[in-house]
């Protein structure tokens, strides 16, 4: 299956010719190249985290996704996604007494495990912000409870034959969202 | 598609081979790895006599950086 994806960077000079790989060691699936699953939370990403030059660029990407973990949609895949993931999480504790990061045990899946195939993951956090959610915070004894019904999925790529196409779709000024 | 079955096989099997020493060493090769990267690209630059900086492990997989220095003024000098 080939979706659309979407990638968010800052406005710089030139216009992109391919996505840039994401080496931040906060990135959740380690070392890839990151890709919005909507529209929607590409445009927050640039108005939150690539406003170094007041403007952000969204492209967008046909990406083959035969070869994706996706641990969003697909039961079979989240089940096994979790199940690898504990296992190997517990064998670190067992043995050094230390709980590894997500992102070393995804390294850990890629550089021990041999996982050249998996060329991508989909995967999913809930959005920090609850401005955009359509829904009023439940009051419960004094505290305001959020109930973030969407999903905020992220596809991370390793392998970029996947990415079928890359262009520009939009370029936009950044506004703060506070 | 991928062959899930064939991924948890190459799994175990890297699992079954890991020893105490063998993943200790790899998880603090990666910690080690970030932590120099947090300095930055770029080249590091000789600093004075009076300055120094002690790198210090505080536990088996955790690194601090200290910085010693007479100058109050003093900055890391690196070179990006």
């Amino acid at each position: 299956m080939v979706k659309k994806l979407f990638h968010t960077q800052e406005s710089r000079i030139h216009t992109l010719t391919e996505p840039i790989p994401c080496t931040r060691d906060d990135a959740w699936l380690g070392e890839g190249i990151y890709f919005w699953y909507e529209l929607f939370d590409a445009e927050y990403w640039g108005n939150t985290a690539k406003k170094a030059t007041g403007f952000y660029e969204i492209y967008e990407s046909d990406i083959d996704l035969e070869n994706v973990l996706d641990t969003v949609f697909n039961e079979e895949h989240y089940r096994f996604w979790l199940r690898q993931l504990e296992k190997v999480a517990m064998t670190f504790i067992k043995k050094t007494n230390e709980k590894p990061t997500l992102k070393e045990l995804n390294d850990y899946f890629k550089e021990r495990g041999t996982w050249n195939e998996v060329c991508g993951i989909l995967f999913q956090d809930l959005p920090t912000n609850d401005r955009h959610l359509l829904v009023k915070p439940i009051q419960y004894k004094n505290k305001k409870f959020t109930f973030a019904y969407r999903k905020r999925i992220q596809l991370v790529v390793y392998e970029n034959q996947i990415i079928r196409t890359f262009a520009l779709l939009t370029t936009e000024e950044c506004i703060n969202l506070n | 598609m991928l062959d899930l079955r064939k991924l948890e096989e190459k799994l175990d099997k890297a699992l079954s081979l890991e020893t105490e020493e063998s993943l200790t060493n790899w998880l603090k090769e990666k910690r080690l790895k970030k932590f120099l990267s947090s300095f930055g690209e770029g080249e590091l630059c000789q600093i004075s006599n009076e300055e120094s900086i002690k790198v210090t492990v505080s536990n088996s997989f955790n690194f601090e950086i200290e910085v010693n220095s007479f100058d109050t003024s003093y900055n890391p000098k690196l070179a990006a």
